[in-house]
This record gives structure tokens, C-alpha cells and sequence, in this order.
């Protein structure tokens, strides 16, 4: 969903807007001191005192006081908790002066929050910090892939809480702010006015302000007067690159920039990067942490004046305007350089990934490779080695270096008893084993892909390449096993089917791998459900000599992200019903349909797209008799409750007297399937007969967890999809007769899904076309067109007949 | 003039030119250019890269794409998870994609760009319509200088205030130029620009889509012709928004004139709502915010607040609802 954005008013500044009017979110506070609250002068000179512990929400009335901080990868990080009249979480939040927002909040905290409903109508939010806690009256939404990614790095240092939002500047621009860094804390304090002088050892300058973005006045080189912002999301301080370079200075090497009597040249270098701000002076630059870490300032409610003390020493820091220096020449003699000169400087990491990277450009020798990935993985936390190395391997891949992978592989494994993730290190031996099965080392492989399976049991790639090692080494019986465990997963489903079906030759089992032989060996590994009774007709029933058509949508991909909810439900709640009803009373048919927000589903095909035209249903929903439905899609745990539903909705249908009787025969010889329907006692103005080929069983391990298919549709017998109409001849019947070679339907069906892929929806797995004779049901139904309803319908299979010596079986 | 030097130059590119120099290809492993078409084109089969007269087979096994990276037909690489960099092995040149799939399947974007300098300043040429050429003027993509925002490929360059007709091999390899005869005017999107953010660039074309530039705050001399927006970006810090020619007409730029051209402020927003009996159905795609010149904003990222929506009865004025749209 778009989502519309405050920014638009703080960028372009609206006015003359028409009706819908974008309002800001306002603070309720701050307001006058509450009990308890605040801890001393905003101005007063910096605490020497240690951090002390917080407990979050002791005062429930003070509307402002300190925040603690903390300065974690680089962002400024302030814990709390958040609530509204529904619930309250712990969680983190990052201060982030330079956007001009009140406070974001991540989706996955406003859902269990319920800050808005469907109406579009909002509560309040209260942000509950230690000493005190505000009220807002609405969100604003953030860069979710930010907060997620930094949760994911850095969750041990946050206290495992998630940072789920972000407090902008103007969620502090009606307060006095002291940014005291050194100390832990942000302060924010009620409108005061102090006009006293600043105190002796205290640099008071002029602040400005845009957008409620903070702002220095500083001077350039030459005299020139510009203005820098504070900000809290990067530790770099930087500069305007091309001012900078205009300036003689394209290095970010400053001789001077005073602020006030100042030099902040002296104690910090400047990073050359793009300024996306405008200020009246000139946006020169940017503050960063690494520098606000140095200094106590104290900006008045008014935004007229901070105050700034210092509160260390000046110290340039060459390692940087070096590494900075680098950057801009991006020279791979300069990064390494850097790296040996500096062991302990706080670009280590980047300097080593930007001389890899330059590396991997320059196709340079190995040697230079592991050197650079070495001097990478000693800046890795030990806490996240595994994970970072990971991540590695996976670019290293990618860019087609399969030895340099298995080095940083190495790096990782020697970290992944320590890693946060402890997943890590067996993705990791996951990795290491398929490049080296790749290289043919069977028995490395072998070793690092038992590795990964002992800690990823259930992952179809790990079992996948498992099996190809020990197929490979001839062990077939291991083999097999490993590829059934990889069948039920779908990045390796496709796979498998291939390899069970080439390892079951190896072993000399002759017989083609069929749905029949596989389902034993997934049995108890998938999902299934089956009636525990069995239909019984009333007499009613009975007298109204109907078969009910039970019409499947779906898509073999429809998966919750997380949980086992989606097709899954629906599919098992349609096994419950096929196994409660005979199919003498219930024929079913399975219809795959495409999806834009899912992943190809190959089972997808003509007469499936046709069938949900008819009705304009979604792929998740069964429709009984073409007029009623009950649900297609659930939680694995709904199988029950949507089979027992379905069940009732069948039965109803059963109660319905037909009129129409419908006779199909037909056989399969070889490929080549034939037969006749007769159709009579159509009363209907405008009913059609639909014959529809299908298979009881298709093997096809999507990521819905759904790995056998039943009764999937796979073409239409008819001469269009839509059926024939009917037309009684003068016995009142109507007889259609058909022959069909399944190689061409199959066909038919892969240019089908060849022409969506062409479309660009996706990639499609051909060898989900593939029909197996012994799986081939053919049902027949008679639809008036006017109502949707189906009067009747007939299931039956195929007699299958011996094309070498014209025997048949049933 | 200019007709003239194009048929030249589509003829014979690297001929009868001035100054000349290599371009070599640098993949962006985090990517942070700015296309002016970013359209992700859909893999299914192989990639043909003319330019490089290669092509490398594609695949997919399970749900991660296979690469054949060196063009020998079999699949060297594997991308899992949803996205990667692919680096292609050509006879002479590298050549890298990046990939996605978002649950509909695998596609491919430019990873990579040639870069070289045109008279000591830097250009880097992207190969935006993935066909392995770097000489499809006014479909491929160009930065000149050191921001992230590129133009169309453009025959004629603004190098420091200095226009310059440039040629590209067709591999992208090398670049020949000399100066620029043809009349010129002037663009300035900067100086009446009405915002509180940043003009991050404006990407113009000129009629015969063989020039393109893309103009920051700073006016740019540019060849005279008539001119129309593409698109263009405001930054404010990290949020950014981007913006669309909407209504805006052709900027026609005659010979030592200025076309000046006011963005920004005040900006009307257009809103269309559904009723239904007790309910008012407003969507955010139904919601556009149009500048002084009639240029539209659209794509604000990453997120801020919605608008809230008052509805009142017009009779009466009495206000009925209020109402945000709510996250997803």
C-alpha cells in the first residue's frame, strides 16, 4: 500500500492546499515541571557523573526530563517503552535530529498497538521514558528495512528489544534539548528563558533552524560563512563534497572551520558526502556523533542559542582524513595502505570492504583476496562473525569467486559458536558444502553439509546437496532419504522430484516415481488430514441422486510469511472432505491460479483461469455447486473447522434434487486418452457441459507447505475452455466424445505458463506440466450459465489400457 | 549543425573526433545511483548482452536464479535469497546486474556503470536498457561529475559550464569528444526553486531525446532546443521525493537566453474519494500533489504521516470524520 508522507510538508511547504490538510502531529507536552522531574539547569555546565540505571515508567506525570542514550552502530539509540490503551511494548527508538518528523513507527509495533483502525482513525501514543513520558496524538511511518536490519546487528546491545521508531526533530522542538552525549543522556527541559551569561569554559553561539532541523553558523576557509546541522545518524561529521573540493579541500582536509573561536577542524575530520539540506548560509555540513560524543550543547527552547562545552581535548584524528582521502580516490593502494597503517581505526571495516570490493573489480590474485577478506573479518563484532561472514560468502558467490567464499566461509565458521545467530554457522558449513560439492570434494562436502544438517535438520537445499553427495558416492539408499526430506520444501522441491526419480533408476527399482509411491515416505514429514468418519446418505439424500462439485482455488505459493496460514488450511480442509465423501457423491476439481502478489504456481494453467473468470473468485476459496463456498484458505490447524464446514456445505448441496444424469466412459491407452459423455434431463436455457482432465495426485512442494496436490485440473476436454453448450438431440440426450493425446495437453500447458513467465510473473517450473498416467481422473459437470449452478457432475477415472498388448486395468 | 554532427556521430562514433579515453567498468556493489529509468527488466531465458556480442544463460532451481557467468552455457553462480549482484565475465570486460525477486519472479537492473573522465572530469555511463550497450542515446543512463543522479545518455555534455560533444563505443570502452558548436541557452531550475529541501537533480530531455541533462540548484548551459522534464528529486535529509513533468510544458531554450522555471510552492493536492451510503473510501493512489509549474510529487520515501482528511456536512460545516490512512 502507498503510503502518503509528512515530509511533503516539510519539504515543499505547502500552502493553498484544498480540503485534506496534512497536520502535523503536535506534542502534548512539554508543560510545566511535573513531580519529579527534572534533574537540574539545561545549561549548567556537563555531569561528570556515571550513567545510572533507568527504570523505565517511574513517573507517570513528569512531562519531560532525560533520556538515556546510547550510541549503538552508529545511531543514536534511546530505550523506552510505548503504549496506547491497548497494550504497551519495550522497545527502542532511535533520535534522529535531521528528519523532520514528530515519531515514526514501525507496522509491526503500531498492529499490536492498534493505533489506527480501518476508518483511518487514530489514538493516542504514549512514549514512556524513565523519568518522564509524552503523548502523541499520531505515527508517522519510518524506513522499516532500517529499524529491522539494525535490530538484526545490534539486538544484544539494545537489550533484545527492537527499535521500532524513531523520535524526529520535531518531536523536541518545544523543548529546551541538551545534547550531553559524554554523559548518556538528551535532556529535554520545559520553555525556560535564562538570560544569563554563559559560564567561563562555555563557547555560546547562535542556532538557526529549518524544519526544526538544528543548525551551527560556522566559517570556512576564506572567511565564508555557512551553517552545519546536528545530527544523530551518522558518526561521521561530513561536508558538502563538491563545496569542499571548490574549497581546495576535496578530501574533507579542512585547515580551518571555526565555530565560533572554535576549530572543529582540529579535532575532527571531515567526510566528503552529499548534503540533502538547505540553509540561507550554505548547508556545509553535518555534525555527527563522533564529534557530539566530544561536546555537552545546550540549544534554548527558542532555538536562539546553544551553549557548547567541550569536553575533551582537541585530537585530529589522521586515520580518518587518511581513510577519507581514500574514499574520494577510491584507490585500492590507498584502502590498503590505510588498513596497515591503522589497526584500530573506526573505518577498519569499510576501508576493508571498499579494497575487497576493488578486488573482486580488478579480478586481482587470490592472495590479495584473503588478505582483504582477513583484514574484514578482524573488524566483524565476535558476536556477529558467523553472520557477517555469511552475508559475505553469499556476495563472494555471487560474483563468481568460489575460493574466496570458502575463505570468508572459513572466518565464520572460527566465530560461529560466539554468533548472536546461532543458525549462522550452519548456513555457513551449508555454503562451504555446496561449493565444495561443486569442486567434487566429496568427502569436505560431505563433511560441512552433515555439519549443516545436524543444525538445519528440515532445510531442503542442505538435505538437497546432502543426497547429491551421497548419490555421488553411490550410496543410494542415504541418498534417497535426503531427497524426500528436500521434497518438502520448495526451494528444493523441484529438485528432488528430479533426483528421486533419477536415484530410483540407479537402484535399479524400475518403476517411475508416482505420487502413489512417494506418499508413503513424506508420510508423518507433512502436513495431512483426513475425516475420522465416512459419509453415510440419508434418504433424502439419497432420492436426490446428486454428485456435488467441489471447486478448489488456489495457488500453491499463497504462504503467511511466518506462519504455517495460507493455502495449507485450505488444501487440508479439502483433504478432510474428498476422504469423508465417496467421490460416487462428491467429484472435486483444484483450480492453480496465478496471483500478482505470490510466486509462480506451474500447476497454473488455461482452464484454471477460465473456471475463476466464471465465478471472479480469488485463489483461496471452495466453491460447492457453483453457488455456495466455504473457505480456501487457513491456519494448519483450521483443517477441522474448515473441512466440518465444508462438510455441511456439501451435504446441503447433496439434499438437492438433480434432474440432469450424466455418463462418462473413457480410456487411456498409452498417452492417448478417449471416451464419451452423455448428457440428458438438461432443462436449463443455457447450460454448458464442461469435461475437465485432472490428476487425483501431483507432487509439486510449493511454499505453502502443500506438497501432494489433489485432484488439480489440468486441461479442459471440451473445445473451449468454457465448456460446450448443451444441445439434446432428438433422444433428449447429448453425447461428446473426445480423444486427446496427454503429451500435447502437457505441452499446451508449459507454452501456457511460458507465456506468463514472458509477462514477467515469474519463473516457471516446467516440470510441473508433467501428468502421470496412473493419476488421471477425468470429471464432467453441467453448469447453467445464467445461475452459476451446476446441475450434476460425474468423476470417474480412466481404464487404463496396456498400448503394447491391449490388456486394461482399472 | 547539431543534426548534422549526430548523423556523423551515429555513423562512424569513434572517428574523426578530438580528445579520447578509456572507460572501465566499476560494479556499485551498494548501489546508490539515481536512473532515470529504473525499471527492472523481467529474466527468463537468456541475457543477451549486444554490446558485448555474449550471452549468458539464466535459470531457476528452486527458488534461487542460476548464472552462467562467463557465457559458456553452464551455470557457474547461485542467487538465494531475494536479491544479489551478479558479476558477468565477458571476453574483455566485466559486466554486473543486480537481481531481485519479490514473489514474482527474478529481474535484473543495472549493477555497474563504465567510468572514465571527459576532460578531467569524471563520467560514468550505465547501461540502463540491459542490451550490453553503452551508446543507446537517450535510453542509457549518464552522470557527469560526482553526484548520483543520472540523466539519459546525452551527445552533448556539460563538463564545468563547458558544453562538449562526446561519442561512445559501443562497448562502452572509450569516449571521444570535442567542443560543442551548435548554439546554446540556458536552464535554471534553481534559482526561483520554492522548497524547503534540496533540488537533488531534474532530469531534462531535449525533443530529439539525444540530449539529456540533469540540473541541480546551479543553472546549466545547455544546447538551445526545447526541453521536457522526466523526472526530478527533492531530498530533505535522508527523506526524498520525487517528482514528475504532470502539466508542465516544454521548456524552450533559445540561444544565449535563460529558461528559468519555478518548482516547488505553493503545491495543490488533488484528492478523489468513492462514496458509498455511510462511508467516504479515500486511497493514497488516488491522491496527487501538484507544483507551481504543474509537476507532480509522487514516491515519498522512506515513509512520514499521512494527510488527515476532514469531512464535514457542507450544509452545516459540522465536522462528520477524521481520518489518516493507516499503515500496512
Amino acid at each position: 500500500m502507498v503510503k502518503l508522507r509528512l515530509i511533503l510538508l516539510a519539504i515543499l511547504s505547502m500552502t493553498g492546499v484544498v480540503v485534506a490538510q496534512v497536520q502535523p502531529a503536535q506534542l502534548l507536552g512539554p508543560g510545566a515541571a511535573g513531580p519529579g522531574a527534572p534533574p537540574g539547569d539545561p545549561f549548567a555546565p556537563p555531569s561528570q557523573e556515571p550513567t545510572e540505571p533507568f527504570e523505565v515508567g517511574g513517573d507517570t506525570t513528569a512531562t519531560h526530563g532525560r533520556i538515556p542514550v546510547n550510541v549503538v552502530g552508529g545511531r543514536l539509540v534511546a530505550h523506552c517503552e510505548i503504549s496506547t490503551i491497548h497494550r504497551r511494548i519495550p522497545a527502542n527508538l532511535f533520535i534522529d535530529l535531521e528528519s523532520p518528523s514528530v515519531f515514526q513507527l514501525h507496522n509491526n509495533a503500531a498492529g499490536p498497538l492498534k493505533v489506527e483502525n480501518e476508518a483511518g482513525e487514530t489514538i493516542p501514543i504514549t512514549v514512556h521514558f524513565p523519568e518522564f513520558q509524552v503523548v502523541l496524538p499520531r505515527r508517522e511511518e519510518g524506513p522499516e528495512d532500517v529499524f529491522a536490519e539494525f535490530t538484526r546487528l545490534y539486538s544484544r546491545e539494545i537489550g533484545e528489544d527492537a527499535v521500532v521508531g524513531a523520535l524526529g526533530a520535531q518531536f523536541f522542538k518545544d523543548y529546551a534539548l541538551v545534547l550531553d552525549l559524554p554523559a548518556g543522556y538528551v535532556h529535554v527541559e520545559p520553555p525556560t528563558v535564562d538570560e544569563s551569561p554563559p559560564e567561563e569554559g562555555t563557547l555560546r553561539v547562535p542556532v538557526s533552524t529549518t524544519d526544526d532541523i538544528i543548525w551551527l553558523p560556522v566559517t570556512l576557509p576564506g572567511d565564508e560563512k555557512a551553517a552545519m546541522a546536528l545530527g544523530t545518524v551518522e558518526e561521521d561529521s561530513m561536508v558538502d563534497a563538491v563545496w569542499s573540493d571548490e574549497l581546495g579541500h576535496p578530501y574533507g582536509d579542512l585547515d580551518t572551520l571555526l565555530l565560533g573561536d572554535a576549530n572543529l577542524a582540529e579535532r575532527m575530520a571531515f567526510r566528503p558526502a552529499e548534503i540533502n539540506f538547505v540553509h540561507e548560509d550554505g548547508a556545509f555540513g553535518i555534525i555527527g556523533l563522533s564529534l557530539l560524543q566530544q561536546m555537552r550543547v545546550a540549544i534554548d527552547h527558542a532555538r536562539t542559542r546553544a551553549d557548547i562545552v567541550f569536553t575533551e581535548a582537541p585530537a585530529y584524528p589522521k586515520e580518518e582524513a587518511a581513510f577519507y582521502e581514500a574514499l574520494v580516490e577510491d584507490d585500492p593502494e590507498l584502502f590498503m595502505a590505510f588498513l596497515q597503517t591503522h589497526a584500530e581505526a573506526r573505518h577498519r571495516q569499510e576501508a576493508a570492504e571498499r579494497l575487497l570490493h576493488a578486488h573482486l573489480d580488478s579480478d586481482a590474485e587470490p592472495e590479495l583476496m584473503e588478505q582483504a577478506i582477513a583484514w574484514l573479518s578482524e573488524t566483524w563484532r565476535k558476536d556477529i562473525r558467523a553472520t557477517r561472514a555469511l552475508d559475505l560468502m553469499k556476495e563472494l558467490s555471487e560474483a563468481g569467486y568460489a575460493d574466496a567464499a570458502l575463505d570468508a566461509g572459513k572466518h565464520g565458521v572460527e566465530g560461529g559458536r560466539e554468533d548472536r545467530y546461532p543458525n549462522a554457522v550452519h548456513q555457513i558449513h551449508a555454503r562451504m558444502g555446496e561449493i565444495l560439492l561443486g569442486k567434487e570434494d566429496l568427502k569436505q562436502a560431505w563433511r560441512h553439509l552433515l555439519s549443516a544438517a545436524f543444525g538445519l535438520p528440515e532445510d531442503g537445499m542442505i538435505n538437497l546437496h546432502l543426497g547429491q553427495c551421497y548419490e555421488k558416492q553411490g550410496r543410494y539408499q542415504r541418498a534417497m532419504s535426503r531427497y524426500v526430506q528436500a521434497l518438502l520444501d520448495a526451494a528444493s522441491g523441484e529438485q528432488a522430484v528430479d533426483a528421486l526419480a533419477r536415484v530410483s533408476r540407479l537402484m535399479g527399482e524400475g518403476e517411475a516415481l508416482t505420487v502413489d509411491r512417494i506418499e508413503p515416505l513424506i508420510a508423518g514429514k507433512t502436513y495431512g488430514y483426513s475425516a475420522a468418519t465416512r459419509y453415510r446418505p440419508t434418504e433424502e439424500e439419497k432420492a436426490a441422486k446428486r454428485v456435488a462439485l467441489v471447486e478448489f482455488f488456489t495457488n500453491a505459493q499463497h504462504k503467511h510469511p511466518t506462519r504455517d496460514e495460507g493455502a495449507i488450511g485450505g488444501a487440508l480442509g479439502n483433504e478432510g472432505v474428498l476422504s469423508y465423501f465417496p467421490r460416487t457423491h462428491v467429484a472435486a476439481l483444484a483450480y492453480h491460479l496465478p496471483h500478482p502478489q505470490l510466486g509462480m504456481d506451474s500447476l497454473t494453467n488455461e482452464v484454471a483461469q477460465a473456471q475463476a473468470d466464471v465465478y471472479g473468485v480469488p485463489p483461496a476459496i471452495h466453491i460447492v455447486n457453483g453457488v455456495a463456498q466455504f473457505p480456501g484458505q487457513g491456519k494448519a490447524r483450521d483443517a477441522e473447522q474448515i473441512y466440518k464446514t465444508g462438510r455441511d456445505v456439501v451435504r446441503e448441496a447433496l439434499r438437492q434434487p438433480a434432474t440432469v444424469m450424466l455418463e462418462l466412459d473413457a480410456t487411456l491407452e498409452g498417452k492417448v486418452l478417449k471416451g464419451a459423455l452423455v448428457v440428458e434431463g438438461v432443462d436449463a436455457l443455457d447450460a454448458r457441459v464442461h469435461l475437465v482432465l485432472a490428476e487425483r495426485g501431483v507432487l509439486y512442494p510449493g511454499r505453502s507447505k502443500v506438497i501432494v496436490h489433489r485432484m488439480v485440473a489440468r486441461a479442459a476436454l471440451t473445445r473451449s475452455v468454457m465448456g460446450e453448450p448443451y444441445q439434446a438431440n432428438e433422444e433428449g440426450k447429448m453425447t461428446l466424445t473426445f480423444q486427446r493425446n496427454l503429451a500435447e495437453i502437457a505441452q499446451g500447458n508449459r507454452f501456457y505458463l511460458e507465456e506468463i513467465q514472458g509477462e514477467g510473473k515469474g519463473a516457471v517450473q516446467p516440470y510441473a506440466t508433467r501428468m502421470d498416467p496412473k493419476q488421471i481422473t477425468l470429471v464432467a459437470f453441467v453448469r447453467d450459465n445464467d445461475t452459476r449452478e451446476v446441475l450434476q457432475a460425474i468423476q470417474i477415472d480412466p481404464v487404463l489400457v496396456d498400448a503394447k498388448e491391449g490388456e486394461s486395468s482399472s | 549543425m547539431k543534426r548534422l554532427l549526430f548523423a556523423v556521430a551515429v555513423l562512424s562514433p569513434v572517428v574523426a573526433w578530438g580528445d579520447s579515453s578509456p572507460l572501465k567498468f566499476k560494479t556499485y556493489r551498494d548501489w546508490d545511483l539515481e536512473l532515470p529509468e529504473a525499471e527492472a527488466k523481467p529474466l527468463s531465458g537468456p541475457i543477451v548482452l549486444e554490446g558485448m556480442k555474449m550471452a549468458f544463460n539464466t535459470g531457476v532451481e528452486g527458488t534461487a536464479l542460476q548464472v552462467d557467468k562467463d557465457g559458456d552455457g553452464n551455470f557457474d553462480v547461485k542467487v538465494t535469497g531475494e536479491s544479489g549482484l551478479v558479476t558477468l565475465q565477458g571476453e574483455t570486460q566485466r559486466y554486473a546486474l543486480r537481481v531481485a525477486n519479490q514473489g514474482t519472479g527474478w529481474h535484473a537492473m543495472p549493477g555497474g556503470a563504465m567510468v572514465g573522465k571527459v576532460r578531467g572530469q569524471q563520467v560514468r555511463l550505465i547501461d540502463q536498457n540491459l542490451n550490453g550497450r553503452f551508446d543507446d542515446y537517450g535510453v542509457d543512463a549518464m552522470i557527469v561529475g560526482r553526484g548520483k543522479h543520472a540523466s539519459f545518455l546525452s551527445r552533448v555534455i556539460n563538463v564545468r559550464g563547458d558544453l562538449v560533444s562526446i561519442a561512445v563505443a559501443p562497448d562502452g570502452t572509450s569516449v571521444t569528444w570535442e567542443p560543442y558548436q551548435g548554439e546554446r541557452g540556458t536552464l535554471d531550475f534553481g534559482t526561483s526553486f520554492a522548497s524547503k529541501g534540496k533540488l537533488l537533480g531534474a532530469v531534462v530531455v531535449e525533443s530529439s531525446k539525444q540530449l539529456s541533462y540533469t540540473l541541480t540548484s546551479r543553472a546549466m548551459t545547455v544546447p538551445a532546443g526545447n526541453y521536457q522534464l522526466h523526472q526530478g528529486r527533492i531530498g530533505l535529509g535522508r527523506n526524498v521525493v520525487s517528482f514528475g513533468p504532470g502539466k508542465m510544458g516544454m521548456l524552450a531554450v533559445t540561444a544565449g537566453e535563460t529558461m528559468a522555471v519555478t518548482l516547488g510552492e505553493p503545491v495543490t493536492i488533488d484528492f478523489k474519494y468513492v462514496r458509498q451510503p455511510g462511508r467516504v473510501i479515500m486511497a493514497p493512489q488516488l491522491v496527487s500533489y501538484v507544483g507551481k509549474a504543474g509537476e507532480v510529487y509522487d514516491q515519498w520515501t522512506p515513509f512520514g504521516g499521512s494527510p488527515q482528511f476532514e469531512v464535514k456536512d457542507m450544509e452545516s460545516g459540522k465536522q462528520l470524520a477524521i481520518a489518516v490512512f493507516g499503515g500496512c
